[in-house]
């Protein structure tokens, strides 16, 4: 009982983490049309600058944490405007493309600045309570609050926000939207801006969790993709059920494969989250929540 | 000439031409036509079996020698099928424009008293049946392309190209040698043709053009290397475009491509003539001023519009050019080896791919004919090493009259007579005659008409005012009805004048008024599309071609061409002012000809008000 | 007809390989120029211009199907893993040096073909799933596909060694002829380099032909069209399930040829390459050579694997070098992929090709600019 429970809330945390990432993704996706595969290299920027401020030069780590988040919001902004922008109206596949190559890039910098030790974060969150043979980390009761925090404020600012309706408005008919008056460019740079904030965050998170910030932070943040398609990648509450239904596979994987499916591999899974998206995509080719594209030729 | 059919003849004939081409080499290319993106092979023996089909078929049909049979098809092989076909049983054809309107179509098919009428598409047929109470004599209409009318029309009078040709397989298949014995009985006197004329002054007349005509033409201006030196053969090819109803395009399209074996390539539509020359690149090309205008508009534009680089490039090589043609032009096409050497070195930066983007690379020899052309265009085209040619001839002559020969070119005048005929200029009046073996058998049923224009000598009266130029070359004045004459007594000839103008790019159509008057002015349309072009990079807005012509800034611009103009003119010419058309000249408001020619009488009446504005 | 290029009589015409006696003088220059730069090549230059060749093949597949095809994959990398363990599995013979490893000891006759047969197989099996998803969802499908080929690279110790440890590539034994040593050919000698060197470019030749003829033919009109717009396409009477799963079964069996050769050069393989860095290098080699153009897969791939060694010839150079600078050469490799990427993607989406194009319509509208 006390394994299921340690997997339960690993899965919740682990969840929570590709919440954070899938948000930003959903949010860049809907209200700008571009699939970005450059989120692990927000995640990873994130996750350097906090260690870097709160760890290396040792200052408050809620200092620490805000100078990279606006970092990564300052990335996310610089990305949209310089190799985004240009490509509007371009196929989305192109786009697509383009944001591999731009976190390619990017990523291999932070990796150098990273170089090849884990990095702390400098979080306070260390301890750890025992629930009758499960080990609750404080780290990762924090994790799930503080994406409850922030899913609840994104949605909040979508639902009551002049500029969150803008966006909806936005993501709805992109066209209509501007001749509404809705400045176009100001939702992109949100709508980046706001991806990189949380996947700054997400980047502290899983350097909190996973024992530090290393060039493999970015993998985890890869596996936040089949979470979103999971859900749909044009689904706000999808990419919170992906995450949902992703984060627990693998954790409840990672707790009972060992011993059982040996034949399965090591670290099996971390290749869970793809056959679960395998499985949704075949039943439900627009995942779980994504909206059927109507075709017209 | 040897087969045992056209032994028995006597006669040589384009049908016999066909045929004997037909048994020599059966796979021999005649014909090519763009189908579906590929220029499809048609060959001799194909050819013939098309136009013999169409002999059965029309005997199938009770046609008797002497017959009229009417075509009304843009440029096509099912044309030269048709003509061959109807030449085959001693009828004769008539073609008529594509841009023919309904009334015209009327008139002549009433005038030819033609039976059958042969149309490409839904679009002649309607102009047929509109009209086709008031023809008694037309029998059946065939049409080619089946669309919209299969299935749609069921008048009993139409019937379609594959019914026709499978009618003419029957008649093959019960009668095998039909058309090969009425071929055998053809005569010199047989009408082939009946070319009707443009019609700038009255209603169009019929020019009958018979088996002698022809042959008389080929004879001179083909066998004899008249018109193209060394004389064409099986490795040229043309481009057929121009109105095969015309005798011009007929004679390069028909008769030269039967008697030298020319490979003839159908053009897509007038439109694409760009393209088409390109892909075809044509080793003699027959063509009009109105064309070369076209072609000289478009490098000037498309050089000014060029990048740096490029733009320095042709101002430099088309200088050069420029020297090229001035050298040749006084040498009389001859290089020297200055000119030959600036010319290979401007070949390998300018003309080689400037003849290339005209279609021009592989042109031999090109001839403008059928209106005057402005010496700066031939000059343009020498320069660049097009050897261009100007020629004259009428329908009336076969258009066998003069050539500018190769080594001997003047520009300014028509060139030569052809060796073996007849040329004089009257004394008195200054009009040309000519005499020979291809002068026209007379108008159809105009006796009156012929009267006036083939004396009892045999003289054709052309109605061109020329002159010698040094005692060799003919430098046609004008057309004699044109000639102005100014209230002060002067005689001028406004065609000159007017192709100057035509030398512009931006000027596309300009008529000289001034007769009995006291000085000369203008009607000048522009070239829409090169002055819209113009504006646009000027930024100047507009909407219609009315509009455009009512710019300030475009009054400018035509006002420095008709200044540049004028100082290539005597006094007494110049034109001391103008006025735009309010609008694009068009053939169906009877203000252009079918060729495009301008109806001087027409205009003047229509556009009254401006032109008395001007005095 | 001679000296008319514009005068196209046939559609096999319109159609050929070389339209003029130019294109076709210029090919042979080409050629020619390509078989004679490894007599002369330094060693660290012949090695990436020999991978290259291989990893052209490899780009050539994934173009027939991302670009003439317009199916998304992301999963080649997997495709060339698994042609290159059925090659490495088939060919090594058992002895000291692969124990506890699968070994057959095939000749290269067998396992050359099999490599690209069973990876053809595997991308077939994948093929229904494209006629099911559509553009970004087949992406993450094949992103997938990497990362349980990975995985199963790396559990499946038998046929890989495993992680960290790897095994001896492929042996090139062509009928009982070596042709990874050293050795005389007609009498030249050549190194084991050269050799394989000529090895890829006989057989670059081949499958580019192959693949140039697969794409001018019905095939690849089909390919284009479903490319354009899939539901034309199946109103057209194109069959999507025969052409999509002929996608991916060529592609994968390029994959495989490719991915059997590649690593001989080297002579070893480590299965965590094989994973979506790699997948992204091919990728690349596609979008900077030219989408739907064989001859543009074969300039990519000459360039992302030639671009390693050009950073470090042109270090040499630079005030910069990366054996001391915080950038090392892999790191400014990678960098500079990423952002030709994007550059390419921005400013010549049509890629190298796309430049070849470029500079060619600027002579071809000579003496005008349009």
């Amino acid at each position: 009982m006390s394994q299921f429970l340690q997997a339960t809330v690993n899965g919740l945390s682990l969840a929570a983490v590709y919440a954070l990432i899938a948000v930003g993704f959903v949010v860049i996706y809907k209200s700008t049309q571009v699939l970005s595969f450059a989120q692990p290299a927000l995640v990873v920027t994130g996750a350097y600058f906090v260690a870097y401020f709160g760890f290396t030069l040792g200052w408050n780590f809620w200092v620490a944490l805000g100078l990279a988040v606006l970092i990564a919001i300052g990335v996310g902004l610089t990305v949209e405007r310089a190799a985004l922008r240009p490509m509007i109206g371009k196929p989305v596949f192109s786009v697509a493309i383009l944001t591999i190559g731009l976190d390619v890039a990017i990523r291999t910098v932070i990796n150098d600045l990273i170089g090849v030790d884990f990095l702390g974060v400098g979080s306070p969150w260390l301890g750890q309570w025992d629930w009758g043979g499960a080990f609750i980390r404080h780290a990762q009761v924090a994790t799930i609050v503080i994406t409850i925090v922030l899913v609840i404020a994104v949605m909040a600012f979508f639902q009551y926000s002049r500029l969150g309706l803008a966006m909806r408005a936005a993501a709805f008919d992109q066209e209509v939207a501007l001749a509404q008056g809705i400045s176009v460019a100001v939702v992109f740079a949100v709508a980046w801006g706001m991806a990189g904030g949380l996947a700054a965050v997400a980047g502290m998170l899983i350097g909190t969790g996973f024992a530090g910030v290393s060039a493999g932070t970015a993998f985890v943040a890869l596996k936040a993709l089949p979470a979103i398609v999971v859900g749909g990648i044009d689904s706000l509450p999808g990419a919170l059920v992906g995450s949902l239904i992703v984060g627990m596979a693998e954790a409840y994987a990672a707790t009972y494969q060992a011993g059982n499916f040996d034949f399965l591999g090591a670290s099996f899974s971390q290749v869970v989250p793809w056959l679960v998206m395998f499985v949704v995509l075949l039943v439900r080719p627009y995942g779980l929540f994504g909206t059927k594209e109507v075709e017209r030729v | 000439m040897t087969t045992e059919a056209s032994l028995q003849a006597g006669v040589m004939t384009n049908a016999f031409r066909l045929h004997d081409r037909a048994k020599r080499n059966p796979d021999q290319v005649a014909l090519r036509e763009k189908f579906l993106g590929i220029w499809s092979d048609i060959t001799f023996g194909e050819y013939w079996d098309a136009a013999e089909t169409v002999g059965h078929a029309l005997l199938a049909m009770g046609i008797e020698p002497g017959d009229r049979i009417a075509i009304h098809s843009e440029n096509r092989p099912e044309w030269l099928f048709a003509d061959l076909g109807i030449q085959a049983v001693r009828a004769a054809s008539m073609g008529l424009y594509p841009t023919n309107p309904s009334a015209e179509v009327r008139y002549l098919l009433e005038n030819s008293g033609s039976r059958i009428l042969i149309t490409e598409d839904q679009e002649q047929t309607d102009k047929a049946l509109a009209v086709r109470d008031q023809l008694p004599n037309l029998e059946r209409i065939v049409y080619i392309e089946p669309r919209g009318i299969r299935d749609r029309y069921d008048d009993p009078i139409l019937m379609s190209w594959t019914d026709f040709l499978a009618a003419g397989r029957e008649h093959r298949e019960a009668h095998p040698r039909a058309v090969l014995e009425v071929m055998a009985t053809a005569r010199e006197d047989d009408l082939a043709t009946l070319v009707y004329t443009s019609g700038t002054t009255g209603p169009p007349k019929g020019a009958m053009l018979t088996v002698k005509n022809v042959n008389a033409a080929i004879e001179i201006a083909g066998d004899n290397s008249g018109f193209v030196s060394p004389k064409p053969d099986e490795n040229d090819l043309i481009i057929s475009y121009l109105p095969l109803c015309h005798a011009y395009e007929r004679a390069f399209s028909e008769w030269f491509g039967l008697s030298a074996g020319v490979v003839v390539n159908f053009a897509e539509s007038i439109e694409t003539i760009q393209t088409d020359l390109r892909e075809i690149q044509p080793s003699i090309f027959q063509s009009v001023p109105r064309i070369y205008e076209k072609m000289h508009a478009g490098v000037l534009i498309r050089a000014a519009s060029a990048s740096r680089l490029k733009k320095l490039n042709y101002a430099v090589w088309i200088g050069v050019a420029d020297r090229i043609g001035k050298t040749l032009e006084r040498t009389g096409g001859v290089h020297t080896l200055s000119s030959r050497l600036q010319y290979a070195a401007g070949y390998v930066f300018l003309y080689r791919a400037l003849q290339e983007r005209l279609g021009l690379r592989r042109c031999r020899h090109a001839i403008s004919g059928a209106a005057p052309i402005a010496p700066e265009i031939l000059r343009f085209f020498m320069g660049i090493g097009v050897p261009m040619f100007e020629a004259y001839g009428m329908t009336e002559n076969s258009i066998v009259a003069t050539t500018n020969r190769r080594g001997r070119v003047k520009l300014g005048t028509v060139g030569e007579a052809y060796p073996g005929i007849d040329l004089r200029i009257d004394d008195e009046t200054g009009e040309i005659l000519v005499r020979h073996d291809g002068v026209f058998a007379g108008y159809w049923q105009m006796d009156e008409a012929t009267a006036k224009t083939i004396d009892e000598d045999g003289w054709l009266h052309t109605g061109d005012v020329g002159e010698w130029v040094d005692g060799t070359h003919v430098k046609i004045v004008d057309r004699m009805k044109d000639i102005i004459i100014t209230a002060g007594g002067k005689n001028i000839s406004p065609s000159e004048i007017e192709n100057t103008l035509k030398t512009s790019p931006f000027v596309g159509e300009a008529v000289v008024i001034g007769d009995r008057r006291k000085y000369l002015t203008a009607l000048i349309g522009i070239d829409y599309d090169v002055v819209s072009n113009w504006a646009q990079s000027k930024g100047i807005t507009h909407t219609t071609y009315q509009d455009l012509t009512e710019k300030a800034e475009v009054r400018k611009l035509i006002e420095r061409v008709v200044e540049e103009t004028n100082a290539k003119f005597a006094r007494v010419e110049h034109l001391r002012k103008f006025s735009f058309f309010t609008k694009e000249l068009d053939e169906d408001d009877g203000e252009l000809t079918a060729t495009q020619k301008v109806k001087r009488a027409a205009i003047e009446k229509r556009f009254s008000q401006l032109i008395e504005g001007m005095y | 007809m001679r000296g008319r290029p514009g005068l196209i009589t046939s559609y096999r015409r319109d159609i050929a390989l070389f339209r003029t006696g130019t294109q076709r003088f210029w090919m042979v220059v080409l050629l020619v120029v390509a078989a004679w730069l490894p007599l002369w090549m330094p060693n660290d230059w012949l090695v990436p211009a020999a991978i290259s060749l291989f990893a052209a093949i490899g780009a050539i597949g994934l173009n027939l199907v991302t670009g003439y095809a317009g199916q998304v994959s992301l999963g080649h990398a997997f495709f060339l893993g698994v042609g290159a363990y059925v090659a490495a599995a088939l060919s090594t013979e058992t002895g000291p040096g692969t124990r506890g490893l699968l070994a057959f000891g095939f000749d290269m006759i067998i396992w050359l073909p099999l490599a690209g047969l069973i990876a053809a197989l595997l991308g077939v099996i994948v093929a229904p799933v494209a006629l099911r998803l559509k553009g970004l969802y087949l992406a993450f499908v094949t992103l997938g596909l990497v990362f349980l080929g990975t995985h199963l690279f790396q559990s499946w110790k038998e046929l890989t060694g495993g992680a960290g440890v790897g095994r001896r590539a492929a042996e090139l034994n062509l009928l009982g002829y070596r042709l990874d040593k050293d050795g005389e050919v007609f009498g030249l000698f050549l190194t084991d380099t050269q050799k394989i060197y000529f090895l890829g470019f006989v057989l670059l030749i081949v499958m580019a032909l192959v693949a140039k003829n697969l794409a001018r033919s019905r095939i690849g009109r089909a390919f284009a069209a479903i490319r354009d717009r899939d539901i034309a396409a199946e109103i057209m009477g194109i069959d999507l399930t025969r052409y999509k799963v002929i996608a991916f079964g060529v592609s994968s069996f390029y994959a495989g040829i490719a991915g059997a050769l590649l690593y001989t050069v080297t002579g070893f393989l480590e299965p965590t390459s094989f994973n979506l860095t790699l997948s992204v290098f091919y990728v690349a080699m596609v979008l900077i050579g030219g989408v739907a153009t064989i001859s543009g897969s074969i300039m990519g791939a000459v360039f992302v694997t030639m671009l390693p060694r050009l950073i470090d010839f042109a270090a040499e150079y630079l005030p910069y070098d990366p054996a001391t600078g915080p950038l090392n050469t892999g790191q400014l490799e990678a960098i500079m992929f990423g952002l030709l990427i994007v550059f390419f993607l921005i400013f010549e989406p049509l890629g190298l090709y796309g430049l070849w194009i470029r500079v060619r319509n600027y002579w071809k509208a000579w003496p005008f600019s349009y």
